[in-house]
């Protein structure tokens, strides 16, 4: 078992340096000057030159090979801004933002907060929800409510974000504040009164990100428990006298729930890639946000810093939903 | 069962909590005898740099940084109106400017300002290699003399006599324990603390979603009516016209599409203020040396038979359902432009015949059969059409356009890319054929400047066309420095005769600012202006 569980740090480690080699390429590849954005129209042309040479986006990406030329010094060979890029990292920074003038990571701790929330809340809706009718579905196989789950699961799964959540932003005017993440300027009375603020404003993005996950999760979950409720041991236990729902929760949600762990791993990418949509619906500060402004302005530091947050959350997902398996799987710990 | 009926009945309660709850707030920070406007806008605020961020000229300017002017109503030719500056003087020969300070100035940080303290600051931008011809005005100074503590006076290299209205309302000064301890961190300075001495103050900044301005109790022209502005970002039109009817917001932005007067016509608490074009969209061609692209958009017989192709009036009824205006140039465009337009100048007509036949007689005709016109050597008339997908409407545009010119034997490719490729073709690489530019329509001479002359025309110069005429920046410049006030309309007309004959860009048409308030909440007196949250004559209604 340490065996298994050191191959997988080591898995990730190696996936987690790769992804930050890619993040720190793919947008240099992109066309665009983050300089030429952030300076005005009447900068003349030799300011803009000397701004870009302080901010080392003139420097080669990868090797130096001018700088080498010049005295022969294998370390000029590496400043680059790859060989910058790794060494701030190294120290723990993440630069300063090209546009906001601000260190990445304040921008990032400004913005981490409210995406988590809308994730984790929009997550727990959306588990809850697909696993129960998941559940539903499969025990009542082939009945009227399997078909209207699995309609139902299908519909949300199929939305687009905008579309659903301009419906839902319409519907729901008057009642729900129209974006945000907290009433401007106010005052509470309380922390309590503080939450529920933040709640009324999280509602709608939830509910949006709570739908479109839920039918990937109702449909998963029947078709693993459909296999599962075919096994011999569930059977056994209903031939045993137990009860429908200690069969279908204790002994069949087990089982039906390995791929359903998988599929929430890797939907937290999904999640963060649809909390942009999300995000930008109900204008909701969060790292969606964030990111579509930094890729709009070329703000390399801020997109990197997201990525990186990116990267190490999705590995530390796999990485997670991995362990679990040992704990719901003994096999595996065999 | 009883579990389903608990789960239901929790989420109900939940439900109602959130909606009928919300929270025990005191709304938006105000106490009773406080006054609030929320603004809602699409714009980002992206930071507070003096020289490389969009908000200090947003919001910065007007509200906290303050000009030495500011901008008067477009009946009145933009006249300026006194802010730091009282009165203002220019000798005859345009070359010495008088401007007496009001009294009392103070920054925000409560720092005193007086004659002196506006002659460091403009000795130190001027001689700062860093700003270097940033602003033209600035630039032109030869020398700063203080008179009295609130008086002082410049004079020039060249005769300027516009100042007043084009670049005094943007010229701010900042404190000397600032701008003393830039150094080389000029364009890094974050200026998080915007000490300015405008009549408000940043009291809280989230990027991506708020700014809160609170009106300066010491403000030296008296408290404004209005003690706190939200500025509250939305990011899409939707949820922005969405709060406006909820009440969630007073003030919209002046971008709002004209679609809004569908959803929002009929609703009696809102009016509308709908403004002049601010900017315009055009056509531009790739006309530059260094560029890669058709040559053929460079024979002016080519340019003529695409304008001549183009129904812009139509573009104005689709595109922009009649809340846009269009012309024979993007100077001067609109009625607030009245006497601003050379009157010989006239739009050229819609007429696909004559733009056909304007092909025939260049040397263009379809040789293979294709449907597409080729030249003298077969190469075909197939264009390269760049749009930036952050204005949605270019997208109709563009499609209009393909299809009028596959009526006269032009294929258009269209490129949609974002609005950071969009610069790096355009203006960096050089590398389209036609692009849609938007351009500010304003009679501005350093606007002018900085977008028709040559020296903007090397690939990162913001000339998109890349076009370089020594006769255009004569006329340029000449608009700038002449006292004369004949000569200089004289050569603001000879300027707009030579961009209408050579087209190097084709206007396509500018969309009317639309802007929407609460007239339950405030009534807004204002009639134009440059800045977007104007409080002149500003009326709380509750």
């Amino acid at each position: 078992m340490i065996r298994y569980i050191f191959q997988k740090v080591v898995f990730s480690l190696i996936t987690l340096f790769v992804i930050l080699t890619v993040n720190f390429f793919i947008f240099r590849v992109v066309p665009g000057n983050p300089i030429s954005m952030m300076l005005s129209p009447r900068t003349k042309p030799a300011i803009r030159e000397y701004i870009r040479e302080q901010y080392g986006v003139e420097k080669p990406l990868w090797l130096n090979f001018e700088a080498f030329k010049e005295d022969k010094k294998i370390i000029n060979l590496f400043d680059t801004q790859y060989y910058h890029y790794f060494r701030s990292l190294a120290k723990g920074e993440l630069g300063h933002s090209f546009k906001q003038k601000k260190p990445v990571s304040e921008l990032i701790g400004q913005r981490v907060g409210p995406t988590v929330l809308l994730i984790f809340t929009g997550e727990i809706i959306a588990i809850v929800f697909g696993v129960f009718l998941g559940m539903l579905a499969a025990w009542k196989a082939r009945s009227k409510i399997d078909t209207l789950v699995l309609i139902t699961g299908l519909t949300a799964w199929s939305m687009p974000p905008f579309w659903l959540g301009l419906i839902l932003l319409t519907m729901a005017r008057g009642l729900f504040p129209s974006g945000g993440f907290i009433t401007i300027g106010a005052t509470f009375s309380s922390t309590i009164a503080m939450w529920l603020d933040i709640g009324k404003h999280l509602v709608l993005p939830a509910t949006t990100m709570a739908i479109l996950l839920f039918g990937a999760y109702a449909i998963t979950v029947r078709n693993s428990a459909l296999e599962v409720l075919a096994e011999d041991y569930i059977k056994t236990a209903k031939a045993k006298g137990l009860s429908q729902k200690r069969v279908l929760w204790s002994h069949a949600l087990k089982n039906a729930s390995l791929p359903l762990v998988t599929m929430i791993a890797m939907d937290l990418g999904f999640a963060m890639g649809g909390s942009i949509q999300i995000e930008t619906i109900f204008s909701y500060p969060g790292l969606g946000r964030l990111m579509f402004e930094a890729i709009m302005q070329r703000d390399y530091p801020v997109l990197q810093g997201v990525f990186l947050l990116l990267a190490v959350t999705l590995i530390a997902a796999n990485l997670l939903a991995d362990l679990t398996y040992i704990i719901l799987d003994p096999r595996i710990r065999e | 069962m009883k579990g389903k009926k608990l789960l239901i009945t929790v989420i109900l309660i939940l439900c109602a909590v959130f909606v009928f709850a919300g929270g025990d707030k005191d709304e938006a920070g105000k106490t009773q005898e406080q006054v609030v406007l929320r603004v809602g806008g699409l714009n980002v605020v992206d930071g507070w740099n003096p020289w490389s961020n969009n908000a200090p000229f947003m919001f910065g300017t007007p509200l906290v940084l303050e000009g030495f002017t500011g901008r008067g109503p477009a009946s009145d030719g933009f006249s300026g109106l006194p802010r730091m500056a009282d009165s203002w003087e220019v000798s005859e020969d345009g070359r010495v400017w008088t401007i007496r300070l009001h009294e009392g100035i103070t920054f925000s940080d409560g720092t005193p300002v007086t004659a002196q303290t506006v002659k460091e600051y403009l000795d130190w931008e001027r001689n700062e290699p860093l700003l270097y011809g940033y602003y033209s005005t600035v630039a032109n100074i030869e020398s700063v003399e203080v008179i009295d503590d609130l008086t002082f006076k410049y004079s020039s290299f060249e005769p300027m006599i516009d100042s007043e209205i084009a670049e005094f309302p943007m010229m701010f000064i900042l404190p000397p324990h600032i701008w003393s301890n830039l150094g080389d961190d000029l364009y890094a300075f974050d200026n998080s603390e915007m000490i300015g001495t405008g009549p408000y103050v940043i009291s809280e900044h989230v990027p991506g979603s708020h700014i809160i301005f609170d009106a300066r109790e010491d403000y030296y022209r008296g408290k404004p009516v209005i003690d706190r502005i939200i500025y509250k970002v939305f990011a899409n039109n939707d949820a922005l016209v969405n709060a406006l009817i909820s009440g969630e917001i007073d003030l919209t932005m002046p971008y709002l599409p004209p679609e809004v007067y569908e959803t929002l016509g009929d609703n009696p608490n809102i009016t509308f203020k709908e403004k002049f074009p601010f900017n315009t969209f055009e056509i531009a061609f790739n006309m530059s040396d260094y560029g890669v692209g058709n040559e053929a958009v460079k024979d002016p017989a080519v340019r003529l038979a695409i304008d001549q192709a183009i129904d812009k009036n139509q573009i104005v009824d689709v595109v922009f359902l009649g809340h846009a205006t269009t012309g024979p140039t993007n100077w001067a465009v609109g009625p607030y432009y009245e006497g601003k337009l050379n009157p010989d100048l006239k739009m050229t007509p819609f007429d696909p015949n004559a733009a056909r036949q304007t092909l025939k007689d260049a040397g263009y005709v379809d040789s293979d059969g294709d449907g597409i016109r080729e030249d003298h050597n077969g190469k075909s008339l197939e264009f390269r059409l760049i749009y930036a997908t952050d204005y949605p409407t270019s997208q109709t545009m563009t499609r209009m356009i393909a299809d009028w010119l596959k009526e006269i034997g032009i294929k258009v490719d269209i490129e949609a890319v974002d609005f950071g490729t969009w610069y790096y073709y355009v203006l960096g690489e050089r590398d389209f054929d036609m692009a849609i530019d938007l351009r500010i329509s304003e009679i501005d001479p350093s606007q002018m400047s900085v977008w028709l002359s040559s020296y903007a025309a090397e690939p990162g110069g913001i000339n998109t066309t890349g076009a370089a005429n020594p006769e255009m920046d004569d006329l340029v410049y000449g608009f700038m420095y002449t006292v004369d006030e004949d000569l200089r309309w004289e050569m603001m007309f000879e300027a707009q005769r030579l961009l209408n004959e050579e087209r190097r860009f084709i206007l396509l048409a500018g969309p009317h600012q639309i802007q929407a308030y609460r007239n339950d909440r405030f009534i807004f007196q204002s009639e134009v202006t440059y800045i977007d949250i104007d409080l002149e004559g500003v009326q709380v209604v509750k």
